[in-house]
């Protein structure tokens, strides 16, 4: 299963922080900074993937001894998954590609601002990809328009919402 | 979004430094508390505000005093609110359980709704927020789901039914057949997140699933076969993460079995075959499937086709040009050499390759490989590749770890023990300081047993641990066992290690020191005056630790005693160091010194390569029973065990402190004379050693206690005793004992009596030497009689440890015959002895607990030169040997001066 997706900028500052394991807040900081640090470290010709050996943190060994962190690196981003031996490494930097696909058709030429400015927007890019640890949707497309269709539900609700405060406004 | 909140997150993007940003976080938070205390917020402005919430929490701010806003929000009827709201609690209340139990109220209102998007949103935060106790709650709920009409919402409700699972599988393993149903979707990717369930039970419970393979390797083939719908596609590879997930489940259903093993067979092979597409494609995907069949294929019960197969397909990915595969491929070996060890047969080249890559994760793969694949014939290849690696590498740790394991790789694969010790050479040399002292021994032993080489050419081909057999055996037949050309062959290694004079790390010398100290004669590339000329420079020079330093001081020793040739650095090394700092030192330079004054038994104390010359070691001391009997007879007390003394010692307590009560009121009795007594050198009969312990502790205490009442007896020289004045002519030896006292105050009684027979024995010693000295001395000489008769005995024992065993030997006889003639040098030596004022009692066998100690660590030290079963503790009877040998000196004088005495008595 995946246990976290991290999203941190060069300078590692965090942009997306999100578990699907339990785990204390003041922990969550300490942890991302120790992962940045070692893919920091990295250059791009290496692989994309190192184990959890490389990390000493106590979360990461209530989560059992098999993890593995795959990451992509992305002009300004890091994308970092945290995995467990379950989960395929290769697989893990095409759903990678998947999600940077689906928030770039999203955002039309994704960049760092708008993870910032829509915040939101990623998180539920990404509930769509993954939930519960789990893949849930590996096809871009399908993705896009399952946030559309959110979208054009909310606008719905919103322009409905308006008509009734008109009508009341008539009353 | 609002204007405010756009100018903060700009803002912040333009800080220079982390402080900066905090001040506007702590700027923005203290806004948001105003807020959340207002009773009535908009809901648009709500959901603005947990927005900024979020943010500020991203940056590593506590938030937690506007939780609440985020669960307000969550129970908004707008759904664009709601998913904010709900957003936000699942990434703050994680651990938080009373918020959680707030939410459950929402979600389940939630989860009945007719809104696709709302169940959708509440089942993602179920996934994030549940606990054990709350899964009652939902259950129903999320079970009713799983036949949604939707897939989004069966695949969200697996998903929240597999952290169900995670959480506590007991309860949710009654379900198993509303899961297997689900496998039957119509929906693949909704089989595939159902997959998921399956993959965690085949993981814990794989029997309990083993009636579904059939079913799986349908669904595989369905995959492969094409026909699912092209959305399920990716880059022309069908379903792929299903396709890995299946092959994962079945890996662990067919572990360790043939059968299932046999029906898997089949379809992993059609997909291997398949995946090679994706190969020639150069999709991710397509070699993950490819990966993912290897590993499962290894894990299968072994069927050598496919493990051809495999190997291949590992090749394929160790000749990639990508990292990422490379990395791949060499994980993938590393489990497949376990199964099939032909696989890396190949690519051996291509692997060791990989240690000179610039990425180190692959390096440290590529290590894992090669300490498997390592085997007889390409061990000297591999360690020279891995030493190469090592020097590059940088994390101490690590290193540390790899450094211990291939000495073990070394010492597990070496056939020829000279291509070993020059590579633990090596090794010592650069990564000296990393090394265990463990190695250390090991080396020792094997040049000094000799294992490997007299056999090698005739039977290259038998195992190591025969050679090692042999080798024992070898060692059996000659003397000491040892082989002569390898003691040659390190020795000149070693004398050159020495002569080399650099700062190599002090592990290297202390074995160079050893082996040279012990197989000099044999050198032929120097001879012992430059071997002892390059030592003496050691010695002074600055970066050997005083541990090497001390070592090397007892390599000289070996070597003067060896080669009987002796220099003059030697003197001004002993003068040099006699005074130095390190109490090691210092004792084993005085050592040398008395081993060098007595040309006659220094053959006897180090003798030839002794190392492997068993010492036989009587743990019960049974030599020393006729003794004891004697003992016993002569009316001493019996050996009283630990715990009964302790029993005693709390008696004594409990009646020391009725004393202390007695000592503060008035006291209309006698003075009660024993305390004076035992102070001053009345000789009470048959006393126990133990008691004059206690009485002892009795003295100091009730010292303390009756200061002032009782005469101060210490430090007065009392003449009159209770076989007349004595006061004459006593003043040397009194002097001097009264110095050891001082020096040995706690145990003074004992380490008397110690002194008193170790200074006998080395009388006899002496007399053995020069028989004129003790001429006049008839009780002495009547001991030394008997010591020989004694000695005759034991002949066996004799040959090496002669010197010390006539030490212990000549109490038997002492006592038994020149008991009284003891005892009344030893009365003489304690009338004099007026402030310690303890008598010597007859042995108990107290008392030969304590010698049987001495007795032990002389006998290790015997095996300066490594005892083979002790070589661990061998650092510590090198010390001891000092000890002993340091007070032998010392009693050598002090027995003078009871010569002396007796004579004037006489």
């Amino acid at each position: 299963m995946i246990f976290s997706v991290l999203i941190v900028n060069n300078r590692g500052k965090p942009r997306l922080v999100k578990f699907y394991v339990p785990i204390d807040e003041e922990k969550r900081l300490p942890l991302v900074g120790a992962i940045y640090d070692v893919v920091s470290q990295r250059s791009d010709k290496m692989c994309n993937f190192f184990d959890g050996n490389h990390i000493e943190n106590e979360e990461l060994k209530k989560w059992g001894g098999d993890i593995k962190f795959i990451y992509r690196h992305f002009a300004t981003l890091y994308f970092i998954f945290v995995v467990d031996g379950t989960e395929s490494e290769l697989g893990m930097i095409d759903l990678i590609q998947i999600y940077v696909e689906s928030l770039d058709q999203y955002f039309e030429n994704v960049c760092e601002l708008d993870l910032i400015f829509h915040s939101n927007k990623v998180h539920q890019i990404l509930d769509q990809v993954i939930s519960g640890g789990l893949i849930l949707e590996v096809e871009p497309q399908m993705i896009l328009n399952r946030i559309k269709e959110q979208d054009d539900f909310v606008k719905q609700t919103k322009k409905e919402s308006k008509k009734k405060k008109k009508k009341k406004g008539r009353k | 979004m609002t204007k405010e909140f756009e100018k903060l997150i700009r803002e912040i993007g333009d800080c220079k430094s982390k402080l900066d940003e905090d001040r506007l976080i702590e700027k923005q938070i203290i806004i948001l508390k105003k807020f959340t205390k207002k009773k009535k917020i908009k809901p648009k402005q709500q959901s603005e505000l947990v927005l900024r919430l979020l943010f500020c929490q991203l940056l590593g701010h506590d938030v937690s005093f506007a939780h609440i806003l985020a669960i307000n929000s969550s129970q908004e009827s707008n759904l664009f609110y709601k998913f904010i709201g709900y957003l936000a609690a699942s990434i703050f209340i994680s651990t938080n359980e009373d918020l959680q139990l707030l939410m459950i109220n929402s979600i389940q209102k939630d989860l009945k709704s007719d809104k696709t998007l709302a169940i959708s949103i509440a089942l993602t935060t179920i996934t994030k927020i549940i606990t054990v106790d709350m899964i009652p709650a939902v259950l129903s709920n999320v079970l009713i789901l799983l036949k949604h009409q939707e897939p989004l919402i069966r695949k969200k409700a697996l998903a929240v039914m597999y952290t169900f699972l995670k959480q506590s599988p007991e309860s949710i393993l009654k379900y198993q057949k509303d899961f297997e149903l689900m496998l039957d979707d119509k929906d693949i990717s909704v089989t595939g997140v159902a997959l998921d369930l399956f993959l965690f039970i085949s993981k814990k419970k794989p029997k309990t699933i083993k009636h579904l393979v059939v079913s799986f390797v349908e669904i595989l083939n369905l995959i492969i076969s094409g026909k699912l719908p092209l959305e399920y596609d990716y880059r022309e590879i069908h379903a792929p993460w299903i396709q890995i997930k299946l092959l994962k489940i079945l890996s662990y259903l067919g572990q360790d079995d043939p059968n299932t093993s046999r029906e898997i067979y089949q379809v992993v092979q059609l997909v291997l075959k398949q995946s090679e597409i994706g190969f020639i494609n150069g999709v991710f995907a397509g070699h993950a499937i490819m990966h993912e069949c290897i590993k499962t294929i290894t894990k299968l019960y072994p069927s050598t086709k496919l493990l051809e197969l495999a190997s291949i397909a590992a090749g394929r990915f160790v000749t990639s040009y990508s990292n990422n595969l490379k990395y791949l491929g060499i994980t993938a070996l590393t489990d497949l050499v376990l199964v099939y060890p032909e696989a890396t047969n190949k690519h051996q080249i291509i692997i060791v390759d990989c240690l000179e890559d610039s990425d180190e994760t692959l390096k440290r793969r590529t290590i894992e490989l090669l300490f498997r694949i390592t085997n007889k014939s390409n061990i000297s290849f591999i360690v020279e590749k891995m030493l190469s690696y090592l020097k590059t590498q940088k994390d101490k740790k690590y290193k540390t770890s790899l450094v211990s394991r291939i000495l073990k790789l070394a010492e597990e694969h070496g056939t020829n023990i000279k291509w070993y010790i020059l590579t633990i050479n090596k090794i010592l040399q650069i990564f000296g300081d990393l090394v265990t002292h463990d190695i250390v021994y090991n080396i020792m032993k094997l040049i000094s047993e000799g294992s490997l080489l007299e056999d090698e050419e005739d039977e290259e081909d038998e195992e190591d641990e025969e050679d090692e057999e042999n080798g024992k055996k070898g060692s059996q037949k000659t003397k000491y066992g040892g082989n002569t050309a390898l003691k040659i062959f390190s020795v000149d290694i070693y004398s050159e290690i020495i002569s080399l004079k650099r700062p190599y790390p002090n592990i290297l010398y202390q074995i160079s020191l050893w082996v040279v100290g012990e197989y000099s004669y044999l050198c032929s590339n120097f001879t012992t005056e430059e071997t002892m000329i390059n030592i003496v420079d050691l010695i002074n020079a600055f970066y050997i630790s005083d541990e090497s330093r001390a070592m090397a001081i007892t390599a000289l020793t070996k070597m003067v005693s060896h080669s009987g040739k002796y220099l003059e650095q030697i003197d001004t090394i002993i003068q040099k160091y006699s005074t130095s700092r390190n109490t090691d030192i210092r004792q084993r330079c005085f050592e040398m010194k008395g081993i060098l004054k007595l040309p006659n038994i220094i053959d006897k104390i180090l003798p030839l390569d002794s190392i492997n010359a068993d010492i036989e070691i009587d743990p019960n001391l049974g030599f020393l029973n006729e003794f004891v009997e004697n003992s016993l007879k002569n009316g001493c007390k019996k050996y009283i065990s630990k715990e009964e003394r302790i029993k005693m010692e709390n008696e004594l307590q409990l009646g020391m402190n009725e004393n202390k009560k007695k000592s503060k009121e008035l006291r209309f009795e006698a003075y009660q004379p024993n305390n004076t007594q035992q102070s001053s050198t009345w000789r009470i009969p048959q006393q126990n050693i133990y008691e004059q312990e206690i009485n002892k502790n009795q003295i100091t205490n009730t010292i303390e206690l009756e200061d002032s009442i009782s005469l101060k007896v210490s430090g007065i020289s009392q003449r009159w005793t209770e076989n007349g004045y004595s006061g004459f002519k006593e003043n040397e030896p009194k002097n001097i004992e009264n110095q050891t006292e001082k020096m040995e105050e706690k145990d003074t009684s004992d380490d008397l009596n110690q002194y008193n027979n170790l200074g006998d024995n080395n009388n006899n010693n002496n007399d053995d030497d020069d028989d004129d000295d003790d001429d006049n001395n008839d009780n002495l000489n009547n001991n030394n009689l008997n010591n020989q008769n004694f000695n005759h005995k034991n002949e066996k024992i004799l040959e090496v440890k002669s010197f010390r065993f006539n030490r212990i030997g000549s109490k038997g006889p002492m006592l038994e015959e020149g008991q009284k003639t003891n005892e009344k040098i030893l009365n003489n030596d304690n009338n004099n002895n007026t402030t310690t004022g303890q008598q010597k009692p007859p042995k108990t066998e107290e008392e030969l607990k304590r010698e049987k100690t001495v007795n032990a660590l002389f006998n290790g030290a015997g095996s300066v030169r490594t005892s083979r079963k002790k070589s661990k503790s061998q650092r510590i009877n090198f010390n001891s040997k000092h000890i002993t040998k340091n007070t032998i000196e010392k009693n050598l004088e002090k027995t003078e001066n009871l010569i002396n005495l007796g004579s004037e008595k006489n």
